[in-house]
This record gives C-alpha cells, sequence and structure tokens, in this order.
C-alpha cells in the first residue's frame, strides 16, 4: 500500500495541517520540535488508535482528528479518525462508500482496526517492525550484534525482542535456587538434610520409647508377680490366725491337766510317808530320754507324710503343661507379633503399589512408542536429506559451468587469433627491422619459433580445461537426474511414515513424538521405583517370613498352627501360668529337700537315745525299763510326787501367765473353733513362710519403686516424640512443595524450549529465504545467500569471489545491507501487505556522508518496491539524493 | 439429694496435629489444651462439683508421655473434693501397658481398668452408682456386649460412662446400641463424637472442650449437671480458648489485589483474629497479574493462624495474548495451552512462570 496523502486536522500542535506523499522514498524535513515525531506518532495512531491521547491533545479547539488518504490493490481510501469521540471510519476514495465491514474488529472496543487488517500485524509488530528508529547511534560493532541477536531472537521465538536463553537462563537460575538434595547449600539440600536429622532424632526417640515399653513390661511382670505374692501373704495370714487360737486352746487343756494332777498329787502326799533310795538323775534323764524317743517318732511320721503331700503337689504341677518363660522369644513374643502385624500391612501396602505400577508399566509397553521414536527420527533424517537434495537441485552449477565453457572457448578462439596476428605482426616487424637495419636474420626466425610454441601451449591448455569442464558437466547432470528419484523416495518414504503412525501431518508426529519421549522417561522413573520398592518389598517379606516362622514355632507347643490376636494373648496367658507354676515348684522342691534332711536329722536323733537307754539299764542291773521303772517308781514314788506337785505349781503358774483359768477360756471360747485342718503339717514351716513372702514383698516394691523412678528421669532427657513427627512432616511437606516448584520450572522449560525447536526447525529457513532475497536485492547480486548454521552462526556468500564471508569480516557497508535486508524480511514475513511503507525516523543523524549515501542507495533499492517514509533534520539526505539524480519526494515541515 | 457433676471428654492431651501446623503451632495447641484441662479443674474446685465424669480419649495414648500422665495425675489431686472417674476410649485403650496402669493416681480417681465386664463404682453417701467399660486394642465387638447386660438397682442414681459411637458411623468394636439401654440410666455420658451432641435429653455427647481440627466448628466446652431421680439440670458451659473458623472467599477477576487481601483480612473481627484459626478457601477465578503468594503471605500477618485451600484459577484471556503475540513464542505458548483444552491451577502456574520468564526479557530488551 502507498500513504497518498496525511491530514492533521487537529493533532499536537499542528491544525489543517496536510503532506501529500509519493510512492517510492519521501524525505519529510523538519528541523528539531518541527513535529517529526508527531507525524509518526500521527500515522501509527490514525491505523492503530493511541494509547495515551493526552500528548496530542491539540493545543486549541474542541476537535482531535485526523485523515489519512492511501492506495491498496483493492482502491484508494480515506482513513477518519476523531481521537476525541474514539471513532473511525473508512470510505472509498472515489465513491465515498462506507467500507467498514472490510475491517475486522477489536473484540473488546469493538472498533474497527485499520491497521491490523491492512497490515496484518498489531500494534506492537507495527510498531517494532515498520519504523526503524536511531539507527546512527549504533555502530558497525553495535549494529552487527544487534543484526545477529535479531536473527537468533527470531530463529527461537519469532520474536526479535525475545530473548530465548536468557529465558532459559532465568529458569535455570530460579531451579538452581531451589536446588537439589544432595547440595546443602541449597534450599531442597537443606530440607532435606533437616529432614535426614529429624528422622535420625525419631529413631533415637523410638529406641529409647522402646527401652521405656520394656521398662513398663517388666514393671507389669513385676506388679503381677507382687499381686500374687500378695494374695499368698493374705492366706498365711489367715492361717496364722487360726494357728494362734490353736495354741490358746493347748495352753488351757494343758493348765486344766496341771490343776487335776496338782489336786491328785494332794491327796496322795496327805496319806503317805517319804522314802528316797534311788538317784534322781538317772532316773530323771531315763524319762527324759524316753519321751525324746516318742517326740521324735511322732516327728518322723509328721515329716513322712508332709513329704508325700509336696510329692504329690509337684506331681500335679509335673502333670500340667510348663513352658520355660525365661527364653527370650516368649519375652518377646508381643513386641515381635506387633512388628509381624506391621509388616504385614507394610506388604499389602506395598504390594498394591507394586501393582499400580506395573500396570502402569504394562499400558505403557502396549502403547507403541518405540515405533513413533523411530519414525520421527527417521522422518526428520529425511528431511534433513531432501533438504540437502533441494540444496543441490536448486544450484545453478551446471549454468555456471556452461557460462565458464563459453568463456573458456571463447578466450580459445580470441587468443589463437591475437597470437596469429601478433606472431605475424612481429615476425614481419622484426624482418623488416632486420632487413633496414641490416641484421641477422636469426632474431626473426627465433621469435618465430618461440611465439607460436607458446600459442599453441596456452590452446592446448584451454582445450584440456574445456575438456573437463564437459566431464564435470556430464557428471552433474548425472547426479542431478539421481537426486530426483532420492527425493521422490525419500518424499514417499515420509508420507508413509506419517500414514504407518497414524498421523496426519509432521506436526502430529512431533508432538506424538515429544510425547512419547516423555512417556518414556517418566516409565523410567517408574522403573526404578519398582525396582525400589520390590527390593523393599522382598527385604520387608524376608523380615515378615522370619518373624512368623520364629512366632508360629513360639506357639506351635501351644496347639497353634497360624497366628492371630487371640493366639497370642492365649499364649502370652499361657506363659504367665507356667511361670508362676515355675516359681512355685522351685519352691516346693526346696522345701522337700528341707524336710528329707530334717528327717534324716531326727532318725539319727531317735537311734542315739535308744543307745543311751540301753547304757542306763546296764549301770542298774536291770534287764528291761518296765522293771526299772517298777523299782524306782516303788523308792521314789513319794519324793516324786511332792518334787512333781512343786513342779506342777510352778508350771501352771507359768503357763497361765497374766490369766487366770476362767480368763482363758473365756478368751478361747470368743476366738472360735479350733481349727480343724492345716496346709502346714508344721506350724514354724507357716511362720518361715509368711516371713519369707514378706521379704519378697518389700524386695519387689523397692524394685518397682527404683524402675518407676528411673523411668520418669529418662523421659525429659530427649524431645518428644510428638515434636519431632510434627516438624518431621513439616518439613517432609515443604520438601515436597519444592520439589513440586522444581517440577514446575522444569516443565516449563520443556514447554518452551519444545516450542522455540519448532520455531527454529519451521521459521528460520523461511526467514533465511528472504533475506537471501533481499540480500541479493539490495546488493545488486554481489550477495546472494547468507548462510545461517543450526547453532545461529552467519556467513554470507561472497558470489564474485567464490568464498565464504564470516559475518565479523563484513564491511560496515555489507552489515547497513545486511541490516535492511533483515528488515524488510521480517516485515514481509509478518506483514500482509507486501508493499507496506517503512518508516526512518531520524535514522542516519550521526551517519558520516559515506555511510549515508551507502544507506540511502539500499533505501533507492528499496523503494523500488515499497514507500519509504524518511524523516529528517538534516538536508544532507535531500543533496544527496538529488545528487544521485534519484527520484523523490521533499516535504518540509515549517 | 441431687448429685452435681461435670461431664467431658475427648481431651485429647498429647495430640499430634496434621501437617499445615509446623511444631510451634503443634506445641502452642498442645499448651492451650492443657490450659483449658487446667480450667476444667479449676471450675471443679471452685464450684464444689461433686463428680468429674471423662468419657474416653482424656490424652491420645500414642504422643501422650509419662510427665503428662504425671502431670495430669497431680492436677487430679488438687481436686480433693471431686471425684473423678476416668473410662478409656480408642485413643487411650486400655491396653497391658497403658501408662494409667504406671501412675499412682490420688484417693479420688477411679480408672475404669476393665475392657470386657463392666465396672460398678458406688458412692453410697450419694447414692449414686456409675456404670461403665473402657476400650482396649482388641477391637473385640463381643466385650462391648456387657453394656447390655447390666443390671441397676433402680433405687440408685444410674449413670452410664462410655466410650463409643451410637450413630453406627465408626466401626462395630465402638458401637453401641443405645436403644436397649438408655431407659436403665438417669444419665448416659458419652465421649467420641468430638462435636456437641443430644441423642435425647439425658444421653450427651459433651464434644472437645478444645477442638482439634477444622472439622470442629462452633462452641466448644463441658456439660455441667444436676442431677436426682426426678430431675436433671444442665448447662453447657464454653471452654474453648480458640475456634476453627473456615471462610469460603468467591473471587471475581475484576478483584484487585488490595480488594482481595481486604476480603480475607476481613474475614474475621480483630479479636478472632488474634486467637482464632482460620482456613480460608479460595474459590473463583483471580486476574493473572495478581501474586498470589504475596498476597497470602501479606494477609497471614493478620491472623495468628491462616491456612489456604486453593481451588480458585486465574482468569487468562488465551485469545488476547495469541493475537497480541500473533506468531511469535508467547502466542505459541499459549495457543499450546488452549489447545491441549485442560485448565488447572498447576498448568496455570506453569503457563505464567513461562510467560513471566518470557515477558521479563521482552521488557529487557525495550
Amino acid at each position: 500500500m502507498i500513504i497518498n496523502e496525511i491530514r492533521l486536522l487537529d493533532f499536537g500542535k499542528f491544525k489543517d495541517m496536510s503532506i501529500k506523499l509519493d510512492k517510492g522514498i519521501n524525505v519529510i524535513f523538519g528541523h528539531n520540535e518541527a513535529g517529526k515525531s508527531t507525524i509518526h506518532r500521527f500515522i501509527e495512531g490514525m491505523f492503530y488508535g493511541l494509547s495515551d491521547t493526552s500528548k496530542y491533545k491539540p493545543w486549541s479547539g474542541e476537535s482531535f482528528a485526523g485523515q489519512i488518504i492511501y492506495t491498496t490493490n483493492e482502491g484508494k481510501v480515506s482513513l477518519t479518525r476523531d481521537f476525541k469521540n474514539k471513532t473511525v471510519s473508512v470510505k472509498d476514495f472515489e465513491t465515498e462508500e462506507d467500507i467498514q465491514d472490510l475491517f475486522s474488529r477489536n473484540k473488546k472496543s469493538g472498533m474497527i482496526e485499520p491497521g491490523k487488517t491492512i497490515f496484518g500485524v498489531n500494534r506492537r509488530v507495527f510498531k517494532n517492525s515498520f519504523s526503524i528508529n536511531q539507527l546512527g547511534s549504533k555502530t558497525d560493532d553495535e549494529l552487527l550484534v544487534d543484526i545477529k541477536e535479531k536473527i537468533e531472537n527470531l530463529a527461537k521465538s519469532r520474536d526479535e525482542t525475545i530473548k530465548m536463553a536468557e529465558a532459559f537462563d532465568e529458569l535455570k537460575k530460579m531451579s538452581n535456587e531451589l536446588g537439589t538434595a544432595d547440595d546443602i547449600t541449597s534450599h531442597l539440600g537443606l530440607v532435606s538434610r533437616k529432614i535426614d536429622d529429624l528422622i535420625a532424632e525419631r529413631d533415637k526417640r523410638n529406641e529409647l520409647n522402646l527401652r521405656f515399653d520394656r521398662k513398663l513390661i517388666l514393671i507389669d511382670v513385676y506388679k503381677k508377680q507382687l499381686d500374687f505374692r500378695k494374695e499368698e501373704l493374705s492366706i498365711i495370714n489367715e492361717i496364722v490366725d487360726e494357728l494362734e487360737n490353736e495354741k490358746l486352746t493347748v495352753t488351757y487343756d494343758q493348765a486344766v491337766q496341771l490343776q487335776k494332777e496338782i489336786d491328785a498329787l494332794n491327796t496322795e502326799i496327805g496319806n503317805s510317808k517319804s522314802i528316797l533310795e534311788i538317784t534322781m538323775e538317772e532316773y530323771e534323764k531315763l524319762i527324759k530320754t524316753i519321751s525324746r524317743i516318742e517326740q521324735l517318732e511322732e516327728l518322723e511320721n509328721d515329716l513322712e507324710t508332709q513329704m508325700e503331700d509336696l510329692n504329690r503337689e509337684v506331681d500335679d504341677i509335673k502333670s500340667s503343661y510348663m513352658i520355660n518363660f525365661d527364653s527370650d522369644d516368649y519375652r518377646k513374643m508381643e513386641t515381635s507379633y506387633e512388628m509381624y502385624q506391621n509388616d504385614k500391612d507394610a506388604l499389602n501396602r506395598l504390594r498394591s503399589r507394586i501393582e499400580t505400577i506395573q500396570q502402569e508399566i504394562n499400558e505403557f509397553e502396549k502403547n507403541n512408542h518405540g515405533k513413533i521414536l523411530e519414525s520421527f527420527e527417521k522422518f526428520s533424517d529425511n528431511i534433513r536429506e531432501i533438504r540437502y537434495l533441494k540444496g543441490m537441485m536448486d544450484s545453478d552449477i551446471i549454468t555456471v559451468m556452461t557460462q565458464k565453457l563459453k568463456k573458456e572457448k571463447r578466450s580459445k578462439n580470441i587468443n589463437l587469433i591475437l597470437a596469429v596476428i601478433l606472431t605475424l605482426g612481429i615476425a614481419a616487424g622484426t624482418y623488416w627491422a632486420a632487413n633496414y637495419y641490416n641484421d641477422n636474420m636469426i632474431y626473426a626466425f627465433l621469435i618465430s619459433i618461440i611465439i607460436p610454441f607458446l600459442i599453441v601451449k596456452n590452446t592446448t591448455r584451454s582445450t584440456n580445461l574445456i575438456k573437463s569442464l564437459k566431464l564435470e558437466m556430464h557428471i552433474a547432470k548425472e547426479e542431478k537426474a539421481n537426486s530426483k528419484d532420492m527425493l521422490s523416495y525419500l518424499v514417499e518414504e515420509n508420507n508413509q511414515l506419517i500414514v504407518d503412525t497414524d498421523c496426519s501431518n509432521f506436526n502430529e508426529l512431533r508432538s506424538k513424538y515429544n510425547i512419547s519421549l516423555s512417556e518414556i522417561q517418566n516409565i523410567e522413573e517408574r522403573r526404578k521405583t519398582l525396582e525400589a520398592l520390590e527390593e523393599e518389598y522382598s527385604f520387608v517379606k524376608r523380615r515378615y517370613d522370619d518373624k512368623e516362622a520364629n512366632l508360629l514355632h513360639i506357639v506351635k507347643p501351644f496347639g497353634y498352627e497360624d497366628l492371630n490376636d487371640d493366639i497370642i494373648q492365649d499364649v502370652t496367658d499361657k506363659i504367665l501360668e507356667s511361670n508362676i507354676k515355675f516359681n512355685r515348684l522351685n519352691s516346693y522342691e526346696q522345701n522337700f529337700e528341707d524336710l528329707k534332711n530334717e528327717l534324716e536329722e531326727t532318725t539319727r536323733e531317735r537311734e542315739n537315745h535308744f543307745s543311751l537307754i540301753e547304757a542306763i539299764l546296764n549301770n542298774n542291773n536291770v534287764a528291761s525299763i518296765e522293771e526299772l521303772k517298777h523299782q524306782i517308781r516303788e523308792q521314789k514314788e513319794l519324793q516324786g510326787k511332792i518334787v512333781e506337785r512343786k513342779d506342777r505349781s510352778i508350771e501352771l503358774t507359768a503357763l497361765l501367765g497374766n490369766y487366770t483359768m476362767e480368763e482363758l477360756r473365756e478368751r478361747i471360747d470368743r476366738s472360735g473353733k479350733i481349727l480343724q485342718e492345716l496346709p502346714f503339717d508344721d506350724k514354724n514351716q507357716v511362720y518361715i513362710k509368711r516371713d519369707a513372702i514378706l521379704e519378697e514383698i518389700t524386695e519387689m516394691e523397692e524394685r518397682c519403686e527404683k524402675l518407676m523412678q528411673n523411668l520418669s528421669d529418662e523421659r525429659d532427657q530427649a524431645r518428644v516424640l510428638v515434636e519431632i513427627l510434627e516438624e518431621l512432616e513439616y518439613y517432609t511437606h515443604s520438601k515436597e512443595q519444592l520439589e513440586y516448584n522444581k517440577r514446575l520450572i522444569e516443565e516449563t522449560g520443556n514447554t518452551i524450549s519444545g516450542l522455540s525447536a519448532i520455531i527454529q526447525e519451521e521459521f528460520l529457513p523461511k526467514l533465511n529465504r528472504k533475506i537471501n532475497y533481499y540480500m541479493n536485492t539490495i546488493t545488486n547480486g554481489k550477495y546472494k545467500e547468507v548462510l545461517i548454521s543450526d547453532d545461529l552462526h552467519l556467513s554470507i556468500f561472497d558470489e564474485y569471489n567464490d568464498m565464504l564471508v564470516d559475518i565479523d569480516n563484513l564491511s560496515a557497508g555489507t552489515i547497513d545491507q545486511l541490516f535492511f535486508a533483515v528488515r524488510i524480511a521480517l516485515i514481509d514475513i509478518i506483514s500482509r501487505d507486501k508493499s507496506s511503507p517503512i518508516i526512518l525516523d531520524d535514522c542516519f543523524t550521526q551517519y558520516d556522508d559515506g555511510r549515508l549515501l551507502n544507506a540511502l542507495k539500499i533505501l533507492i533499492d528499496i523503494g523500488m518496491n515499497r514507500q519509504v517514509l524518511l524523516f529528517s533534520c538534516h538536508r544532507r539526505e535531500g543533496d544527496m539524493l538529488r545528487n544521485m539524480e534519484s527520484v523523490f519526494n521533499y516535504v518540509t515541515l515549517s | 439429694m441431687n448429685i452435681s457433676f461435670i461431664h467431658t471428654a475427648d481431651i485429647h492431651i498429647g495430640k499430634k496435629f496434621n501437617v499445615n501446623f509446623n511444631s510451634s503451632e503443634g506445641k502452642k495447641r498442645r499448651r492451650e489444651i492443657w490450659e483449658t484441662f487446667d480450667k476444667i479443674i479449676e471450675v471443679c474446685i471452685r464450684n464444689n462439683v461433686e463428680f468429674l465424669l471423662i468419657a474416653g480419649d482424656l490424652v491420645d495414648a500414642k504422643h501422650c508421655t509419662f510427665d503428662d500422665m504425671k502431670r495430669l495425675s497431680s492436677k487430679f489431686s488438687e481436686a480433693k473434693n471431686t471425684e473423678i472417674i476416668i473410662t478409656t476410649g480408642n485413643r487411650d485403650p486400655y491396653t497391658n501397658y497403658s501408662l494409667y496402669k504406671f501412675i499412682d493416681w490420688s484417693d479420688n480417681v477411679y480408672i475404669v481398668d476393665t475392657t470386657d465386664r463392666i465396672k460398678k463404682i458406688s458412692f453410697a453417701d450419694k447414692n449414686l452408682c456409675v456404670f461403665s467399660v473402657g476400650l482396649d486394642t482388641k477391637k473385640k465387638q463381643t466385650e462391648r456386649a456387657c453394656l447390655y447386660d447390666i443390671e441397676v438397682d433402680p433405687s440408685n442414681i444410674n449413670i452410664l460412662l462410655a466410650h463409643g459411637d451410637i450413630f453406627d458411623n465408626d466401626t462395630e468394636d465402638v458401637r453401641i446400641d443405645i436403644k436397649r439401654i438408655e431407659n436403665q440410666f438417669d444419665y448416659v455420658a458419652l465421649g467420641h463424637v468430638h462435636q456437641y451432641t443430644e441423642y435425647s435429653e439425658r444421653v450427651i455427647y459433651p464434644g472437645t472442650p478444645e477442638p482439634l481440627d477444622f472439622s470442629e466448628k462452633g462452641q466448644h466446652g463441658i456439660v455441667y449437671c444436676k442431677l436426682d431421680k426426678d430431675n436433671l439440670e444442665k448447662v453447657f458451659v464454653p471452654t474453648a480458648k480458640s475456634r476453627f473458623i473456615t471462610k469460603e472467599i468467591f473471587l471475581q477477576q475484576d478483584f484487585s489485589y488490595e480488594k482481595i487481601l481486604d476480603i480475607i483480612k476481613f474475614s474475621g473481627d480483630y479479636i478472632s483474629a488474634s486467637k482464632d484459626y482460620y482456613r480460608i478457601v479460595l474459590t473463583g477465578r483471580v486476574d493473572m497479574t495478581i501474586d498470589m503468594n504475596k498476597l497470602k503471605s501479606e494477609a497471614s500477618s493478620f491472623f495468628q493462624y491462616i491456612e489456604f485451600i486453593d481451588d480458585y484459577l486465574y482468569q487468562i484471556d488465551y485469545d488476547y495474548w495469541i493475537d497480541e503475540n500473533s506468531d511469535n513464542i508467547i502466542g505459541q505458548y499459549f495457543k499450546q495451552f488452549k489447545a491441549s483444552g485442560v485448565e488447572n491451577l498447576d498448568r496455570q502456574k506453569s503457563l505464567l512462570l513461562g510467560l513471566s520468564v518470557l515477558l521479563k526479557e521482552k521488557e529487557n530488551d525495550r
């Protein structure tokens, strides 16, 4: 399109100002503050509206409007905009017909957007592309950097202002700030470290708690034993009470007996005379010994009965089932069972996780990702091959060769003719000279020989060159034909690949490829997780099986073949019961041993007494005890009775103590009946037993108290579990958050880099072609091709010198040319209108004359195809264009 | 003659709190639970309350320490004129190694130490019989059957103290078929449900005296009763230091940063914000330029505790961005997101992160 006229009806400082513009170059000259920038903004504002109206509100007057007349292929149009009321109208310039319907409208405001419809780009792109500002402030190097950067940005983001490398750096920086679990200087590292510390602290705390629990178990056992002992004590105390009652009864009976005896003796002594002949010592000794033997026999009987009873009880206990409680296995059984249950739950959880992951892997394996990957890679290879082949075919090597051949043939002929003329001339001249100067003919002869020889040599070289060129051409043609076949084969193959992978085009294949790639990565991670889980599963399973075998081994003697809470409880109860039985058995066995010793002692004593009696009988010359008794009785009866009476009286007083006979009787009656049967055969045994139990109880109570004391002390040493667990959960959650953020950054990076790669692949060749086209045009064919490598390195093919020139080695002029080629190429690609104007706003202010001249030449070239609006505060541009006799429109702003 | 008693349950001393509470929050909350417990004892002492009935879950046995138990015992001994009857619940089961067993309780404390048969605790001078059975970890449904075989002397005041579920919501081992027994008792003191619930005039769950999480809304406290054979007077006494409050805020795309901040700020009055626990559920749409993280952290300074549930989405005008950036990478980026058809907050965050780095470079260039 061409802008024919701009009319600033009321805009900024302008009122009813009109500027007519031509196609080609328009130089708009004005001193600083003459309003060049205002006109520039006006053009932009007319097509796109003003974002900030306040700056250009007219200095006077109510109205704020403008008009632009422009011509496109469809015809001449007048565009009028009222900036104040925000209305736009577009009319056919000739017919005045409203053609608003041909323009797209802004979705939000509903206003038509002429710029967008005409140029096919939005305001931002228009500003960046169609306007070129302050070019002159850049040095060659800066411009070069600018071009490189623009091309790189365009190639990667399709926007010259978006720097992808820095965007990626930014993401990387974010990701690095989060860090990794291994790097303790990073967030993630710090959190992971903290989690490790907390896990260690938790384990330590758990260990302490476990020790604490073990102590509880111990205390519990002691307490149970204590209860058992206390129960035993209460039974024994009851027995002791009963024993006390029996003693009183015996005392009373003895007292009554004594009283009777004293009464009888009183009667007898009253009628008899006293005689004394036999020694009392011997008599008393005999009597004592006899009564001792009787006592001992009685005792022996008692002991035997007791032993029999004990034996019976031991047999009873032994016949019931018992187990050794001291085994470690039994002690740990409940803990071990709890761990076994935990393992069981853990196994189920692991199994279900493993199955889920396996299912995922199976799902994955069902999808044919391998084929997609292979197809995509094959497809990409083919595309590269196709590009290479196309390049080969497009290159005009044959034409170049044909031209060169023609040139060579022509030069060969010319050389030949020239040589003949020269030879003949020199020969004739020499001959003439020789004759004239009457010199020797030899010179002429020699010259006429040497020169033809040189000519023939030169001609032969040319002929050889022509031959080799022909041969090369032949080969090149053949190659070209082959390439064509190859090309069609490759294209066919690619189409087949698309069909094979159920895709409709390459982009779909590419997205499938990306999905497959990420799927594979994902599934790799899943596989690793699976391995770890299976390892953990087998570890836990082994432990679980060990525990189960161990527990089954424990419960088997109790007749159980499997495990559950009830069985464990039952076994525990049985073990406790057994323990009690064991203790009882031990004490019985000790008792039995004591009784046995006592029995032996008693028997020995009794036998000793028997020998003593025999000695006494011999001393008194009597055959039997009865006889001796008789003799003594007769002789000593009376004396004995007196002594006996005295003894009985003392005995009675001692026996009664503080009581009278009547009082004693009363007490016995009050205490109830005498105990009929006792569990112990010997009364002393009862007391011993009671004292032993009391001692045991005191000891156990002390032990319990000591344990309880330790218990509370130990708890104070470390932080409580709940605090550790809460902190651990908090940090684990924080870590998950950080990892989530990191994943988010990585996913974002992947998405952007994927898009960037697609843009580079699709957009760069297009841009390159356009740049080539404009570079070729601007440099009049000197530089036909700008090569952009995959890593976006720029070089230019110098056609005349047949060499590749690195962009860094280009002259300032060529860099300017390249800048405009890139700029116009971009406008071409993004713009709908292929002939839209470009606006240069004080672009060349700082150019020296040489460089300005060069730049103007470029603009003249550009101006052939599109309108150029060149705003300047210098007259140089106009002067130079006039000197070059260029056709251009010159506008002076007053 | 009537008796006075306080009925409470589910105090959960030593409780471990969930992940949103960091360690210091958990510690603070446990301290608050202790303070509330102390307050209950104080009420007993000051009002000469004759009985304190604790219907299970007094402690969280898994995490409650020995020192906690000693502190309980010491506190109970202060209320020497109050008979304290404690039954056990699913959180403090009376197992072989339950810490209840290893503490020297003062004479006014009665621990229900049976789990398979009824324990009857009689106070002849007050004409009161309390029946209870504790919970253990065996999860035996049959053990609770003993509840249905209780024989009461109708001339006494009979109270059933039990931890369990009468609404058949929980596992069978903690269920109680209340219909079979309620008529035998003058009062049924229950525990397990954390919200104050009146099944009937005389069958009550007092709820937790101090709420424990966001599911426990509203008022929390204890039940103070005066009871004789004919009459029951009962008063609910609030004890909770803090409440758990959940608010939903529906965001709209034209809400500014300041407006959203104000809405959050004013969702609780000054006093409530300084002592209660707030959960804000954010729904609706947010302008994509608003930095929600910054906003949340700014809002947090107005509350002693606040947490957010992100249920909102950013308002993203895909067409605008695609249009504004026609063919460049930003346009492509938005196109790709739009084409995927999946819109959730995670994806949006990724999109906005990508946009921010791309735009940042763009801004730099300008």
